[in-house]
This record gives structure tokens, sequence and C-alpha cells, in this order.
């Protein structure tokens, strides 16, 4: 890993703001990075949603680079201290408490993120299933370690949602960045 | 988890927020409702109005839990609209109130002028965007938005940063700024529209300072020396603003384009300087370990007072070093990356008012541990600054 400290010093300009730069900045992945476990795959960084606990970094690599079985989307997570890549969910893992495999994966709300913590992450995915009454409705939130193993389904298509009724559909990114999520593992 | 969902199959489409475990293969009776279009909250507005003809509340959005808090937001048709934690029968913020930065609101909708999103729960506070979309001033063209801070009841909100400021290199700041938000441990970042350059900057909120992060034209780590170059090996040409889980721990993750021909996108750490111990100004005592059959943790209060003679700022972070192996603290704020021992968790310390621990003052925090082969739970204490974990 590269670091660069970023030393710039602006000016102060009144009210009680201090501006000055004190962060430092390390490159996780790139367009060069290698995928591990390929013989030619580099990661395709854009619009990689990336999360952040601890020292996990977790992120979505969109495919068409090599990286990923059916060359398709993957998720994967870094450690900071270990500097270890490690491939979590992609188009050969099963969805669980559905069918087949997942076919695609994003973030979880419209402000582009993926979520970890604790190191569990929280993801988005979806398969060949449907709802049979609305084709639009598909997929569903699921969970997996940072370090990798079984994925756990949180709500898919298949299920009644509590309250006024209907089933899952998808997120609710109607609203900007509202679809956000938060996770928290104390009420689970 | 917190998740906000659309449903179909009732009567009309369905909006609404929810919360579920995590890491495990959940059933229908594991999702409960936090608040979906059967559930209205009655405002106050217009006021005077009667029973049956005030502004309701019934669109639910978003949805950021930590800990025992969960903040979301609540709207409606007529323009109504709320900060929620918790309940949705409990705002703590309404859209008739003033945003500080933020001119009169127009007298034409005194009641609707605040529009609340994107509330992420910190500790005792909640950082939210707002904006004015009524708003008559001239500050960025005629928009009022910024990003705010209040506390978990909410009442009155402080502005971090909002489009009535100046930048402090003189450059006024965009309309389009403050579209998305991260937040964690006092630290809050998110990006400006800088209207002089036309970029839209990286720019940071830690614990009462404000920081720029990253600008385009600025080097990215591969040692570049950019001088404000856009397209150049190792400089930022755009920088994608982090979202919700983007922040942990005095680090936000991001994505960002550069190099000379845009393409070169990477994913990049932005890190405060490492925390340090405070040990030596301060003592923590430890109770008693008690178990929670119910939940099936081992508890135990810690509690850490400024032994020193001047106060802490924080946040201040209890750090367990050398957790007995197999024993789980369940209820961490994180994990450390720099302060030794690395990887150890560590559990923030609420703070009083000022986000300072004076000089004999105790700050307490109640520690959960699972314990499944039933050994004997120790640890050192190490008390963190500020800074990254």
């Amino acid at each position: 890993m590269t670091f660069y400290k970023i030393a710039m010093l602006f000016a102060l300009t009144g009210g009680q703001m201090i501006w000055a730069q004190t962060w430092t900045i390390t490159k996780v992945v790139d367009n060069t990075t290698a995928c591990p476990g390929t013989s030619q795959g580099v990661f395709n960084p854009v619009g990689t949603f990336p999360a952040i606990y601890g020292p996990w970094v977790v992120f979505l690599d969109p495919g068409d680079d090599n990286c990923a079985a059916n060359n398709g989307p993957s998720i994967w997570s870094y450690n900071l201290i270990t500097q270890a890549l490690l491939k979590l969910v992609d188009t050969s893992t099963a969805i669980p408490k559905g069918t087949g495999d997942f076919e695609g994966l994003s973030a979880v709300g419209s402000d582009n993120n993926l979520q970890v913590n604790e190191g569990t992450v929280l993801f988005y995915g979806y398969g060949s299933g449907y709802n049979p009454t609305n084709p639009n409705c598909s997929g569903g939130l699921y969970t997996v370690s940072v370090e990798g193993g079984a994925v756990y389904r949180t709500v898919d298509y298949t299920m009644a949602l509590p309250g006024y009724g209907g089933s899952f559909c998808g997120l609710n990114t109607s609203n900007g960045i509202n679809g956000l999520m938060g996770m928290s593992l104390s009420r689970g | 988890m917190v998740f906000s969902a659309e449903a179909v199959g009732a009567p009309s489409a369905n909006t609404g927020i929810w919360w579920a475990p995590a890491k495990v293969n959940t059933t229908e009776s594991d999702l409960h409702l936090i608040a979906d279009m059967s559930t209205v909250y009655t405002s106050p507005f217009p006021a005077g109005c009667s029973p049956g003809f005030c502004q309701i509340i019934d669109q639910w959005v978003g949805g950021f839990i930590e800990g025992a808090s969960t903040a979301f937001t609540g709207g409606s048709q007529v323009g109504a609209d709320g900060l929620f934690v918790n309940s949705p029968s409990t705002p703590i913020l309404l859209s008739n109130y003033v945003l500080p930065g933020d001119a009169a609101h127009n007298t034409s909708y005194p009641d609707n002028a605040s529009y609340f999103s994107a509330p992420v729960v910190d500790g005792d506070g909640i950082f939210f965007i707002a904006s004015d979309p009524f708003y008559d001033g001239t500050c960025a063209g005629g928009a009022f938005t910024g990003v705010f801070k209040t506390g978990l009841s909410g009442g009155t909100a402080g502005s971090i940063l909002n489009t009535c400021d100046t930048q402090p290199n003189g450059d006024s700041i965009g309309a389009n700024s403050f579209n998305q938000l991260a937040a964690n441990e006092g630290t809050a970042v998110f990006p400006v529209q800088d209207t002089t350059t036309g970029n839209y900057v990286l720019d940071s909120y830690v614990n009462g300072a404000l920081y720029q992060v990253l600008a385009p034209g600025q080097a990215l780590p591969s040692g570049a020396s950019c001088s404000g170059a856009y397209h150049a090996t190792g400089c930022a040409t755009s920088i994608s603003p982090p979202g919700t889980g983007s922040i942990n721990g005095g680090r936000v993750v991001f994505g960002a384009e550069g190099g000379a021909y845009w393409y070169d996108d990477g994913i990049y750490v932005a890190s405060l300087p490492c925390a340090v111990s405070v040990n030596k100004e301060v003592s923590v005592a430890l109770g008693s370990l008690t178990y929670d059959s119910a939940d099936k943790l081992w508890l135990q209060t810690a509690t850490v007072t400024n032994s020193g003679t001047k106060a802490l700022s924080g946040p201040l972070s209890l750090v367990l070093a050398d957790l007995t192996s197999g024993v789980t603290l369940e209820n961490p704020n994180g994990t450390t990356v720099c302060f030794a021992p690395k990887h150890s968790s560590y559990i923030n310390l609420n703070l009083p008012a000022g986000n300072k621990l004076a000089v004999g003052s105790k700050a307490q925090v109640t520690l959960a541990f699972s314990d499944p082969s039933d050994a004997s739970i120790t640890f050192t204490s190490e008390v963190a600054s500020p800074g990254a974990r």
C-alpha cells in the first residue's frame, strides 16, 4: 500500500472554523490491482460502494474484469491490518432460501453503500426468481461475514412484510438518499 | 438491521421501514415493523388545526440504527416533515423548526419549510441533512441546505456547514452540496460543491473543526505531485462521496477517479491521526460480572474517571486489550487498526454535553460479553484519545 499525506493548510476565514487537512489517504485497490485467485483479472472499482468497519473494507466489484465467476459482479473484503483480499460472494454463490445462484449484486441503499457492522456485511442480491404477480419484484437483502462463509437471508421477495401488508419488492430508493440503511446487531 | 423498502400485494403500494435480525436465515416472523403507510403521525400543522384537518405524516423513509437508537424521517403529501428516533409518534424535529443559518420561513409555508434526510445516529447525537424548500434568502442562488447535528431528544440543532457558509478559501458553497452524509464518532464527511472551481470536494467535520479530505486536482496516494492537475497520473479527477457505511473508527472509505485518462479508478481510505492512550490521565473501575440469562450475555460496568489535571476531549474509547480468547464483546463500536494492540474491540464513552470529560468526572459504559466456553473474562483497559482507532 502506498501512503501519502496531504499537508495543505488553508487560511482561517472567520467564525470558529479551522480548515486544515489532517487526513492520510491510503489506497485499497485500483484498476491495477490483481484479483486474488485469478490469472488475469484486475479490479474494476467503478461504482464500488465501499464500506468500512474496523480493519475491514468491503466493496463490490461490478464485473467484466475476470475477477469472479461468469465474469460477473462480486463482493470482496480487504483487511487493513493483514492487507488480505477475500472474495465473499459472486454469481456462483447459492442464494440462501432461494433458487439457484446470485445473478446480480448491489449495494443496499441509494446512497450507494454496502454496509458492514461488527464483521457482518449487508448486501442486495437477486437471482432468477421473482414475484409472479409483479416481475419487477425480485431479490433480497443478505448478510455474510467479512471472513466469508455462509450467506444468510434477511428478507427477500417471497416474504410478507408486517404492517399495511404486501411482500418485499425492493429497497425504497424513491426519495434520494433516504433509502439508506443502518445495521446493528443490538436488536438481533 | 433496519431496512427501508417497498412492498407490493397490499391494497396499494406500500413503503416503510422494518427491522430484522442479521446473521440468521429469517422467516416472516422475524420481520418487524417500525413504520409504514398504515402508521400515521398527526402533526400540529397548520397551527390551531382541528382534529381531522391537521397535516399527517405517513411516508417513512431512511432508517439508521446504532445501539438502541434508530433514526428515520417521515414526510407527507402536503408538506409536514419530521425527524424521528425509535418511534413514529414522537418527532424530535418538525418542519416548522427554523434550521440554524436559515432565513425566517416563508410566510406561506411556515410549518413546512424544513425537510430532513439521511439521519445518522452517532452516540448520543444525530447528524442529518436538511433543507428549506421555500427558502427566501440569497445563499447558493436561493437554496438553503446543509449538514446539522442534534441530540437524541432533538428540540434544537446546530449547523455543521450549510450553503450560507463559505469555504475558507473564500469560495461559496453551491446548491448541490450535502447530498450524502457519513458520520461516526464525532466525525462527519460530506460532499461540497465549490461554486468557483465547480468541483465537488470531500469535506469533513471532526469534533468541532472543519477539514478538507480531498479535492479534485489533489494527489491520491501514488506520491505524485499534482499541483492542481486534474488529469495526471496519481491525481484525483472526481471523488465519489461516501455513504452511511463508509466511516468507522476515524477512517473513511471512498471511491475516486483520476489519472491521465479519467479511468484510473480506485478505492481509498482516509485516516485521521491515530489515537493515543490517555491511561495516565484516567482511572478505570470495573464492576462485577452479572449474567443475563435471557440474552446469554455477561454484563459488566466500566467507569472511567478523569484523574488528571485537565479536561479530556472526546471521543474517548475504552479499548479491551488482550480480551480472553473465545470471549467476544457483543456491543463494540469498532475494532482497532492502529491503536495497539491491533484488532482489539473498543466501546465509546458517553461524554457529557460539550464532549469533554472534566477533571474528576466519570463516564460509564456497560460491557456485554458472550463467553460460550465459560472462560474467565479478563482484559486490559486502555482509554484511547480522539483519532483513528
